[in-house]
């Protein structure tokens, strides 16, 4: 991203107007006779010099204000977190507008997550994987947006399917921190892969699986959630309102905090240089036309 | 102290050279017999000769030169330009040519008339003796010329109200005016005094210039081109006003600081 190390330098520029208003530069002064005719032959000169002056004066304020271009280099992907953020898209979420409020939230924590790679899987009918784990945050915030309710079915909850395919993306993974948020708010109802095949493969990748139930408690398993949960390493947590949906969210990011300190640094290129240059080019132009503009008459 | 030097060389000049002659060439209401012409609409009725008349068969008329006694009208056009000079001022060269001309005018013992022209101020003094001519140049040393212009209008509307005379309209000319109604109803000279140095202002080095009229000021590096750029400008304009004062019969010429004003001024009226 292109920016100012000093912005603040800029300031000067308003010296440099109240000077070229106020404070002239004091020469020995004579009166002339007939000076408009004087006026005409060195106005398109005089114009010419308040120009270049003004020019160098803002270039090399530019330099002084440090035009820089930031790139993040991140040293060791090892370091961050990987999250994989599974979400529940059967038809009951739609109940209580509970569908559309996780996703705000989701967008918040996936916004929090600078230096993490990210995974968004859906289940319902059946598990995908929506994005594979990334560090293109935009993407999985984009994908998340176009998601609506039944993009896998309405009628079931394949969640340990989901459980299990979201573990499989940590196959090849060299984090040494991978988590998964799993959110549902009902129980498994399909038969396509059972809970202690979804758990071993868990464990295999040693994924902490944070378990979150939203809605009534009738309508989900909480024994299996929690149990889920604490094999994995990690927390179960219920909620049955946004607030607090998003008080979760900040616990399993604040429990989850990355060393960004460690993972990550700035690079900075520094374009100082090419005004200044220009600069010091137009003050040789300038001292040329003050001095010698006539001689080459 | 100034004042009375310059009065004083120009009273040496003037009562110690015997070369100028009283004789007047204006034609005009004098009793001295000039030629007989034919009559012109607006010619004296009186001053019609029958008998030269009679015997050509058209109205003939007399005309004489005017009195030897004249009317002399030197007008001073003050402008803050005056203030200015490389080696004496402009206004004291032109305290010279008042003394010289003042005196030379009461040699031949003519009615003289100074007019300064400022503003809208216009002052008249009659210089009818050598302490009113000391006057008249102490009057022209101490005038604060700055923001002072001169106001062609007021010389206009004094000069073709006045009965024909002999004038003298000084100045260092930069601004523009039409003088042929003068230059029409009198016999007109002007004399422009100017400074070597404003003509060619190379002073080598970069200056802030001051408009002496309204304090304004720009800066320029005054060296050898600007001066040749600026000197063939002013060439032009004052070629201009020359082919003017030519075109209306007016007798002029140039008078600079550096110059013994008496040998230039004699050269400009022979």
């Amino acid at each position: 991203m292109f920016s100012f190390e000093y912005p603040y330098v800029f300031s000067l520029l308003l010296l440099v107007i109240v000077c070229m208003l106020f404070c002239k530069e004091k020469k020995r002064a004579i009166y002339f006779p007939n000076i408009e005719l004087l006026t005409s032959l060195t106005r398109s000169k005089q114009v010419l010099l308040n120009a270049l002056r003004i020019t160098i004066l803002s270039l090399l304020i530019a330099s002084l204000a440090s035009p820089i271009k930031t790139e993040q280099i991140i040293l060791d992907n090892t370091q961050g977190h990987e999250i994989s953020l599974i979400l529940d898209a059967s038809g009951s979420m739609a109940y209580g507008d509970k569908f559309r409020i996780v996703k705000a939230i989701m967008v918040d924590f996936i916004s929090q997550r600078k230096t993490d790679k990210l995974a968004l899987s859906v289940f319902a009918d059946f598990a995908y994987t929506v994005v594979p784990l990334t560090y293109d945050k935009n993407s999985v915030i984009k994908m998340l947006d176009n998601i609506e309710i039944g993009v896998a079915g309405r009628r079931k909850t394949a969640l340990y399917e989901a459980l299990f395919l979201s573990s499989k993306l940590f196959n090849n993974s060299k984090s040494k921190e991978r988590v998964a948020i799993l959110l549902t708010d009902g129980r498994d109802n399909t038969d396509s892969v059972p809970l202690e095949m979804a758990l071993e493969r868990a464990n295999a990748n040693k994924i902490k699986v944070y378990t979150v139930a939203v809605g009534n408690q009738r309508d989900y398993n909480a024994d299996v959630l929690q149990h889920i949960a604490s094999s994995t390493g990690a927390k179960f947590f219920s909620a049955n309102s946004q607030k607090s949906i998003e008080d979760i969210y900040q616990q399993i990011n604040q429990l989850e905090k990355s060393d960004i300190n460690i993972n990550k640094y700035e690079k900075k290129n520094y374009y100082f240089h090419y005004p200044l240059s220009l600069a010091l080019a137009l003050l040789l132009i300038y001292f040329w036309r003050k001095n010698t503009w006539s001689l080459s008459k | 102290m100034l004042a009375q030097e310059i009065l004083l060389r120009a009273k040496k000049n003037v009562f110690t050279n015997k070369s100028a002659g009283e004789l007047s060439k204006i034609r005009g209401e004098g009793l001295d017999f000039c030629e007989i012409r034919p009559y012109e609409p607006g010619d004296d009725i009186r001053k019609i000769n029958f008998t030269a008349s009679g015997k050509t068969g058209e109205l003939q008329t007399n005309i004489f030169n005017e009195n030897k006694q004249i009317n002399v009208v030197v007008c001073i056009m003050l402008s803050s330009s005056l203030h200015f000079g490389s080696q004496r001022l402009k206004s004291e060269t032109i305290a010279e040519v008042i003394a010289l001309l003042s005196c030379s005018s009461i040699k031949q013992q003519n009615q003289t008339q100074l007019l300064f022209f400022a503003n809208d101020e216009q002052r008249l003094l009659h210089l009818n003796n050598t302490g009113a001519v000391l006057g008249a140049i102490e009057t022209m040393l101490s005038w604060d010329l700055l923001s002072v212009q001169p106001d062609f209008k007021m010389l206009n509307d004094y000069l073709l109200q006045q009965q024909k005379s002999m004038v003298f309209i000084i100045g260092d000319f930069y601004q523009q005016n039409d003088y042929s109604l003068i230059a029409h109803k009198h016999q007109l000279s002007t004399i422009m005094v100017r400074d070597t140095l404003e003509e060619n202002p190379n002073f080598s080095t970069e200056l802030d210039l001051v408009n002496a009229t309204n304090s304004s000021s720009i800066t320029a590096n005054m060296n050898k081109g600007l001066a040749s750029k600026y000197q063939k400008k002013l060439q032009v304009q004052d070629d201009r006003l020359f082919s003017h004062f030519e075109r209306h019969k007016v007798n002029s010429g140039k008078l600079y600081t550096s110059d013994n004003a008496f040998i230039k001024l004699s050269q400009i009226l022979r």
